[in-house]
Formats: C-alpha cells, sequence, structure tokens
C-alpha cells in the first residue's frame, strides 16, 4: 500500500468526483442518531409546508458523503492519532431528499504546530457539493490534527 | 433575535453508546475510537469517545431552535476543543456576536458537566 507523506506536497490533492442519492431514510436515520426532532428531517407534509420539495437534510448531513475508495493519504493515517479539530459548513441553500449531489474533495492546507504533546500536523479538505445543475451548493471545510510525527 | 440576546438553552445528558453506534452506521464513520473500548485506551482514552461531528449536530440542532421565523442559517462552524465522553452532560449556549439587517451572527458553545468548552463555533443566520 502506497503511504503517502502528510505534508505541503498533499496540498491541492483531488479526488475523482463522486456522487451521493440524498435518500428520505437516510435522512431520517442520521437525524435520529442525532438525537434531533426537527419535523423537517421526518415528515415529508412538514417539509413542504415549510417550503421544501421533500425531506431536509440536517446541517451536518454531508458529513456522511463519503467516496466508494477514500483517498489513500486519509486511510493511511492513524486513527488512534487523529482527530477533528474544525468543521464548517456553508450553504447556498439546504439538501434535500430526491437530490444528486455531486461531491469533489480538495486538500486546501497542511501545516504543523507544535503543542504540550509534540508536533501537531494540520490538514485542511474541503467537500464541494454541486447540485444536478451543476450549481455549487455547500462547502465542508474539514480540519484533521494528527499527533506525533508525520506519517512518512 | 429576542431584545435581550438571552438564549435558552439545549441540554443532552444521554449519550449512550448504542447513539455512538447509530452515529457510525449513519454517518459511515467506522473509526473505533468511537466503539471499540479497547481501541480507544490504547489510544489514550478513558472510554470510547463521542465523534466530534456528532457534538456539532447538537450544536446544529441547538442552531435551528434559536432561529426566528424565515431565516436560515448559511454558515454554521465548530472548533473542537475537548474530548467528549458518552457519561457527558452537554449544555448548548448562545451569545449574540453582531448583527446588522440582513443577517446575524452567534457564537455557540457546547459545555460538559465541569463547565470545560468542549466545542466552540458560530452559526451565520440569514434573516
Amino acid at each position: 500500500m502506497i503511504i503517502l507523506k502528510i505534508d505541503k506536497s498533499l496540498i491541492g490533492y483531488q479526488l475523482e468526483p463522486y456522487y451521493c442519492e440524498i435518500e428520505k431514510g437516510a435522512i431520517r436515520k442520521f437525524a435520529d442518531a442525532i438525537g434531533d426532532e426537527n419535523p423537517i428531517y421526518y415528515s415529508e407534509a412538514v417539509a413542504k409546508s415549510k417550503g421544501f420539495c421533500s425531506l431536509v437534510a440536517p446541517l451536518t448531513f454531508p458529513t456522511s458523503f463519503r467516496p466508494e475508495k477514500e483517498a489513500k493519504w486519509f486511510t493511511s493515517i492513524d486513527r488512534k492519532r487523529m482527530l477533528y479539530a474544525e468543521q464548517e459548513f456553508r450553504y447556498k441553500r439546504r439538501i434535500v431528499a430526491g437530490e444528486t449531489i455531486k461531491c469533489i474533495e480538495i486538500v486546501k492546507d497542511v501545516y504543523s504546530k507544535f503543542g504540550k504533546n509534540g508536533e501537531l500536523t494540520f490538514i485542511v479538505k474541503d467537500k464541494e457539493g454541486y447540485d444536478e445543475k451543476n450549481e455549487l451548493l455547500f462547502i465542508e471545510r474539514q480540519t484533521l490534527v494528527v499527533k506525533g510525527e508525520k506519517k512518512e | 433575535m429576542n431584545s435581550n440576546n438571552v438564549f435558552p438553552t439545549l441540554v443532552k445528558d444521554n449519550i449512550t453508546k448504542v447513539q455512538l453506534v447509530k452515529y457510525a452506521g449513519a454517518s459511515g464513520d467506522y473509526t473505533p475510537l468511537h466503539f471499540t473500548e479497547s481501541f480507544a485506551k490504547e489510544s489514550g482514552y478513558k472510554d470510547v469517545i463521542v465523534y466530534g461531528m456528532l457534538t456539532m449536530g447538537f450544536m446544529s440542532q441547538y442552531a435551528e431552535m434559536l432561529l426566528e421565523e424565515n431565516q436560515e442559517i448559511t454558515r454554521i462552524k465548530a472548533r473542537f476543543k475537548k474530548v467528549v465522553y458518552p457519561s457527558d452532560t452537554i449544555t448548548c449556549k448562545a451569545e449574540l456576536k453582531g448583527e446588522d439587517d440582513h443577517s446575524l451572527i452567534l457564537d455557540i458553545f457546547a459545555i460538559n458537566q465541569d463547565e470545560e468548552i468542549v466545542l466552540a463555533g458560530e452559526a451565520e443566520i440569514r434573516k
């Protein structure tokens, strides 16, 4: 297995676009897993009464959009040493059930800091979501932190 | 927003290990830190840990709870400050950071039972 070096050479690394079909059942399951009882996540009638075509996806739902094959640099990170540092979602409009979203993932930045436990490596990755008209719907910006030496 | 800028809070006090399994399936994140105790302990934690993104899910639920009629969240951001365990009680609180004619920004904090900030973030809301 090729292990990619986690350093600035990773910046700009982009995955092939992948597609996610937004399903009502997946939305309901996700909302239930969060413990959010907002009816726009469960009832089409309520969602429609608020002007949506179908069930609305919770704001953090894009975290469930994953490629069939994750990037090697990502799978190579020791999960015992990795945590989420930050996450941000920017939306043009809410995602609704029935859509198909095209996702493009790009590494935006890689940098190091020295914390009390040694070196910390931060990786900033964007996930851009486009609707069927190829309009940018959302951007998810994720910052991961890996403790210890850089993975070589 | 209400004129006193005092917002209600949201308490999440029953984060079960079953919920972590549900979240694993719903999110597609199968990192064993969240459901395999031995893996979590080998990683230096006292128990399995709650997904940062699950805590962000609580924060999003909370931000939406504070919306007034016709308001929409256009941006939501979270910084994960401290590890959360399933036994923790998380309280979400908000403060108004800024406001103009078109939008407002709320500072949102998620605090554990020891008053430690586990998540700090903000929500930008279009009026």
